[in-house]
């Protein structure tokens, strides 16, 4: 079984410079993506595992795994509990 | 800066994304009243991601303060948007509800369809075109979820039949523009409005809803009204819009003429690439382009858009020009007797019985001959 994540279709968002604007489609409140979580928020225009979210990240910013999954496993918490991310578990399907 | 260079370096920040415009940028920046000129206009025209944007990219060198400053005033403007796609998905799902189609106009379907980037094209207001027959039940639904109506119609049904459209205020404060046609006046009338329903391009915006904005083609003739019509003083912005739609690879030319043609808008269309070419300063030609350099106006093109904008130009004189626009003896007395007995408040804001002005705006018209 895979967990797939991406960007949530609720929501609706802009690129600000380096920054990300976001509004979910139902809330009034806005926030705010900067730094590595405008990186991640392009890494999850399409469904991306866990481990590939990563190793992205650690490809872009030359450094160690470990000080890459802490974080990014933080962010996508945050993100989902904002409804500005979605998961999807999939299958490995039939051999 | 004198405020004929301000809006010549506002139309040159404009071209930031455009190639071959020949405008040329400060090498150095500007002094504080200047930039305080220039982002006060950025402000204005809605030109605020073209601005950050030329900063960003060093077309525009800036200081940190002027660069912070614009970049303040573009989050404002982007806010303010996506509170804007939030209401636009309330309303055309409201209307979806109701069965009546409709199609996004200028603002969030020009930005998400006609720009690489849509945080480069912001707007202050929801656009939308319905049907005239759908027109007063969508009016209807809008007033029955809270939106008001900013200037009443002026006889029941003169919406649906002679009108631009109407203007909806949210509680919110956000205004809503529900469009039949594209502009008052005759060359409002003399849109095929068949033909905005022919070709649409679809795209989702958020929550899997699906909008509808006009067909490429149509969004052209739209933005060379906007751009022509919709301003004494005319706005960069739809300029933009129109350097976008022309200078794009999928652009039917053919059917750009064929449609201004059949709307009698040859003229409306010409002066809109010719000014947009100039206002841009734009190099490269296309065979649209290089027509509407060649067109020549005729008479009843030009004594037409004199009702817009010359000096005798007022809502009466429009109005009487409108009637040669009207297809028969019958649909011309109707609107007639529209104007000149109104029911739901005075027309173009003046006390002066209507019918006296038409007369008036008769003698003017003439006058100008």
């Amino acid at each position: 079984m895979n967990r797939l994540y991406s960007r949530s279709p609720d929501v609706l968002w802009r690129n600000i410079g380096s920054s990300v604007l976001l509004r979910p489609v139902d809330r009034t409140d806005l926030m705010i993506l900067d730094g590595s979580a405008t990186l991640l928020w392009t890494l999850l225009a399409h469904p991306i595992t866990f481990e590939d979210l990563v190793a992205r990240m650690i490809a872009h910013y030359g450094v160690d795994s470990v000080l890459v999954s802490g974080p990014v496993a933080q962010a996508l918490s945050d993100l989902e509990r904002a409804d500005l991310v979605k998961m999807d578990d999939v299958g490995a399907g039939p051999p | 800066m004198t405020a004929i260079e301000t809006r010549t370096l506002l139309a040159a920040v404009a071209t930031y994304g455009l190639l071959g415009s020949m405008h040329v940028l400060p090498e150095s920046p500007l002094t504080d009243a200047e930039f305080d000129g220039l982002l006060r206009g950025s402000v204005s025209q809605r030109l605020t991601g073209a601005l950050v944007g030329s900063i960003a990219s060093d077309r525009l060198p800036a200081t940190e303060a002027q660069s912070h400053r614009a970049s303040e005033e573009h989050f404002i403007a982007l806010c303010h948007c996506l509170e804007l796609e939030s209401a636009l998905l309330d309303v055309v799902g409201a209307l979806d509800q109701e069965g009546i189609d409709c199609r996004v106009l200028k603002g969030s379907a020009t930005a998400h369809l006609d720009y690489v980037d849509p945080a480069q094209r912001t707007f202050v207001d929801v656009d939308l075109l319905v049907r005239g027959e759908d027109f007063d039940r969508a009016t209807m639904l809008m007033l029955s979820r809270g939106y008001s109506r900013l200037v009443a119609e002026v006889r029941p049904g003169f919406d649906r039949r002679f009108g631009k459209g109407c203007t909806l205020s949210s509680t919110a404060g956000y205004e809503l523009d529900l469009h039949r046609t594209f502009v008052t006046g005759p060359f409002g009338l003399t849109v095929r409005l068949d033909d905005l329903w022919t070709d649409a391009t679809p795209w989702v915006l958020a929550g899997g809803r699906q909008l509808h904005a006009l067909g490429r083609e149509q969004r052209l003739l739209h933005a060379c009204y906007h751009a022509v019509l919709g301003d004494r003083t005319p706005r960069i912005v739809p300029q933009r819009d129109i350097a976008s739609l022309i200078l794009s690879d999928d652009l039917d030319e053919v059917r750009v003429r064929e449609l201004a043609h059949g709307w009698r808008a040859e003229y409306v269309v010409a002066r809109a690439i010719n000014m947009t070419w100039n206002t841009l300063a734009l190099a490269d030609d296309t065979a649209l382009t290089a027509w509407a350099r060649r067109y020549q106006p005729d008479a009843r093109s030009e004594h037409a858009f004199a009702t817009y904008y010359a000096k005798h130009a007022n809502y009466a004189a429009r109005s009487w020009a409108s009637l040669r626009a009207l297809p028969n003896t019958r649909t011309r007395a109707t609107f007639l007797y529209s104007l000149a007995f109104p029911q739901g408040g005075v027309i173009g804001g003046s006390p002066i019985p209507f019918t006296r002005r038409l007369i008036r705006a008769g003698q003017g018209l003439r006058g100008e001959r």
